[in-house]
């Protein structure tokens, strides 16, 4: 079996609809009001350096994921330790997302259906496209990031007669205090997720530049992302927004065009569903491909199976309810975090560069 | 081996075929009655509460040329608790997505309102979008009872006359998304259409003309229909309507209709007191003239501009004066602009908004433009 590569603009979707996965139900987080779209491009600029540092990774270890790095720096016994780690995160982190679409389907669309019955359809098709190959989530990732971007401009020129502008005024309301502190917890919510894809770096060319694929693909979602913010706060106000579960979805069924284009909000959650399912399934593709590298698999493939049924029924027991939810989402996530995102992937690069500087200087003695 | 899969996959197959395909919780729409309008009214004998309910009936709407209508009314203590234990009495689910208006009794909007919008704002059976009224009859419920003397469904009718009422402007249009959101800012305070009976020739009809007034979630006061137009002229609210305007002896001569309004509102610092100037720019067409002297003399166009803009000014600011000695409730927004312009200001003021806003001074300039005289450019000339 050979290795799959897919080329940089699928993965580009893949980074983009990942990162706008979760967002775009739950809207940032918010203590910040009406200048939390300046907390979101705050936090757009802070993840940008840490977003360079997973790219080095790929220049230093290419063609190899992060379980290869983690093994090869840390040896075969901590580094397997670590790897068990960030299987257990992008795990969680599917779960967790499966479940925001979960609540999202039981509040809001299919109330009286029981919340395992949608996210095990989503889940199995997720078992799906991972079973079938990176090469084909990257090529449905592609097809699907046109069309939720279709929709979303849409949507967003439809809205447009409901736009407050009072609504953003004044700017900086609270002072810089909380805007601060909202773009330290967008950084890890949803911007620096991406080092999943660090996960799945061998998809990558060899000679293919990471750092482009994912600082565009961070702008773009950054872009989307404020965006929607933006979009929501000034349909809804920064006092109502705050009191939603799902601003998005009510921003949207504020659309009234002419009595005749109304209610399109349930239309509008397509694009909910296909961004989750690229993140869920990149989340547990690297899940996988983690358990086959620790554990020396021939292929992931054995496991997506055990592997996704597992992420479905976590995600049915992780919560008790949605309050739990956001309360885990916007004030436990961002530190919980912060070691998968930022401490390890930045103890492995400085090890790495000081790995690369020696094997060169040996190199280089060996030539003398 | 491999027939054996077969087997299993097409068995597979065949429970996916009926587990999957159509929809989890099926329900018909004649399973289910659907609700054109809600009416809240205040139970005397239980100290509680009282649902009234209008539905559309399915089953008649298709054979008669009219739709036809059915009517239910349950008391109880939290209005959740009503609408399902309504299903006792029709035995159907009530459909609540269709519903277009709420209306509520007076004495409960005295006595706050959060108790009895919240369910509809929050369960997701309900859409944020009805219009909201509140009847000033004794009970709300009776403004529904009319559509047995109407033949009409009167909740339809309301949603209906809410979508012109752009054209009279005698009364806010408010959906109840709208009036939680001025429940919840600060600096400003929510207002209600209100709706009477009309009672002509034995004929009776609803009516909605003027204002309800909140300060918090408890409605303190009313405006006529007048005081409402000249309230939304400083709200900036105002998109169509007729101004009377008099000739130079008083007597009310001329219409003009309302093309477009802008309103804009600044607060400013004048001699250490804060001051609101309200600058309004209106757009009209002279469309009557109830008098045969020619636009000549003290009746130029000019002229009339000059005295509508005069008589609008004052009654603007009549208005004002009243909300802010009579309601106290800034029903305008002051409070939220001088928020938007004066950050700094307003955190000082913030907290005793309400007695400032009572002192608050206020400039009102109105300014209108007659842009045409409809067909005709002179008097109806009257002949020897």
């Amino acid at each position: 079996m050979g290795k799959e590569i897919i080329p940089a603009g699928q993965s580009t979707s893949i980074v983009i609809l990942f990162i706008i996965g979760s967002s775009l139900f739950m809207g940032a987080s918010g203590q910040s009001g009406n200048s939390s779209w300046i907390a979101l491009i705050i936090a757009m600029a802070l993840a940008v350096p840490l977003i360079l540092v997973y790219a080095r990774l790929h220049v230093l270890f290419p063609g190899k994921d992060l379980y290869d790095m983690l093994i090869s720096v840390f040896g075969a016994y901590f580094g397997r330790g670590l790897s068990c780690l960030y299987i257990w995160y992008t795990l969680h982190l599917g779960a967790l997302v499966l479940r925001n679409f979960g609540e999202f389907s039981k509040t809001v669309a299919l109330t009286s259906t029981p919340m395992i019955a949608p996210m095990l359809i989503i889940g199995l098709l997720c078992i799906w496209v991972v079973n079938a190959g990176m090469e084909v989530l990257g090529r449905s990732a592609k097809f699907l990031l046109l069309f939720t971007l279709a929709v979303i401009f849409v949507v967003q020129l439809l809205s447009v007669p409901k736009y407050e502008i009072h609504h953003l005024k004044p700017l900086l309301d609270s002072g810089w205090g909380p805007v601060f502190a909202d773009a330290g917890g967008t950084v890890t919510f949803p911007f620096a997720e991406i080092v999943v894809f660090l996960g799945a770096f061998t998809v990558l060319p060899k000679k293919g530049s990471a750092a482009r694929v994912l600082l565009r693909g961070v702008l773009v979602a950054g872009t989307i992302i404020t965006g929607i913010s933006v979009r929501n706060l000034l349909v809804l106000g920064p006092d109502i927004v705050s009191s939603l579960y799902f601003p998005s979805y009510v921003a949207v069924s504020r659309i009234n065009v002419g009595d005749f284009l109304t209610r399109i909000e349930g239309s509008a959650a397509i694009v909910f569903v296909t961004a989750l399912f690229i993140k869920v399934s990149l989340c547990l593709y690297v899940s996988c491909n983690g358990i086959a590298k620790v554990f020396k698999l021939k292929s992931y493939r054995s496991v997506v199976l055990q592997m996704g049924l597992i992420m479905v029924y976590l995600s049915d027991f992780i919560y008790m309810d949605i309050m739990q939810m956001q309360y885990f989402a916007y004030h436990i996530y961002k530190i919980y975090a912060l070691p998968f995102q930022v401490f390890i992937p930045l103890t492995l690069w400085a090890s790495a560069e000081v790995m690369a500087k020696r094997s060169s200087r040996k190199a280089e003695a060996s030539q003398q | 081996m491999k027939t054996l899969s077969k087997v299993l996959s097409a068995l597979l197959s065949a429970v996916m075929l009926i587990s999957l395909s159509g929809c989890w919780n099926y329900s018909e729409i004649d399973d289910m009655n659907i609700v054109a309008g809600v009416a809240i009214d205040k139970n005397k004998k239980e100290n509680n509460l009282q649902l009234t309910v209008e539905m559309v009936d399915t089953q008649e709407g298709m054979q008669q040329s009219q739709a036809s209508f059915k009517m239910i009314s349950l008391s109880g203590n939290t209005i959740f608790d009503i609408a399902r234990n309504m299903i006792s009495l029709t035995g159907k689910k009530l459909l609540w997505s269709h519903a277009k208006v709420i209306i509520l009794s007076e004495e409960v909007a005295r006595e706050g309102l959060i108790k009895v919008i919240d369910w509809y704002s929050r369960d997701t059976e309900t859409r944020a979008d009805v219009f909201l009224f509140v009847s000033s009859e004794k009970n709300a419920h009776e403004v529904l009872n009319l559509n047995s003397e109407t033949k009409t469904i009167i909740s339809y009718e309301l949603a209906q006359m809410m979508n012109d009422e752009t054209f009279t402007s005698t009364a806010p249009v408010v959906q109840i998304w709208d009036f939680i959101d001025k429940l919840e800012s600060s600096g400003d305070n929510a207002i209600a259409p209100l709706i009477y009976m009309y009672e002509k020739n034995g004929q009776k009809n609803e009516h909605v003309n003027g204002t309800a007034v909140f300060v918090r979630d408890r409605m303190v006061g009313k405006l006529n229909g007048d005081e409402t137009k000249y309230a939304l002229f400083a709200k900036n609210k105002i998109k169509g309507g007729v101004l009377e305007v008099e000739n130079a002896k008083g007597t009310p001569t001329y219409s003009l209709e309302i093309l477009s309004s802008r309103t804009k509102v600044k607060p400013k610092w004048v001699d250490g007191r804060l001051e609101m100037q309200i600058h309004t720019v209106t757009h009209t067409g002279l469309d009557e003239a109830m008098s045969a002297e020619g636009f000549a003399g003290e009746e130029t166009i000019q002229a009339i501009a000059e005295r509508a803009g005069e008589s609008l000014q004052q009654n603007i600011l009549s208005v004002i004066r009243k909300m802010q000695r009579e309601y106290h409730a800034d029903i305008f927004g002051f409070g939220e602009i001088v928020h938007e312009e004066m950050p700094r200001t307003w955190r000082k003021l913030k907290d005793k908004w309400p007695e400032e806003f009572t002192g608050l001074d206020v400039k009102v300039r109105s300014e209108i433009i007659i842009q045409s005289t409809a067909k005709s450019s002179r008097t109806i000339k009257l002949g020897d």
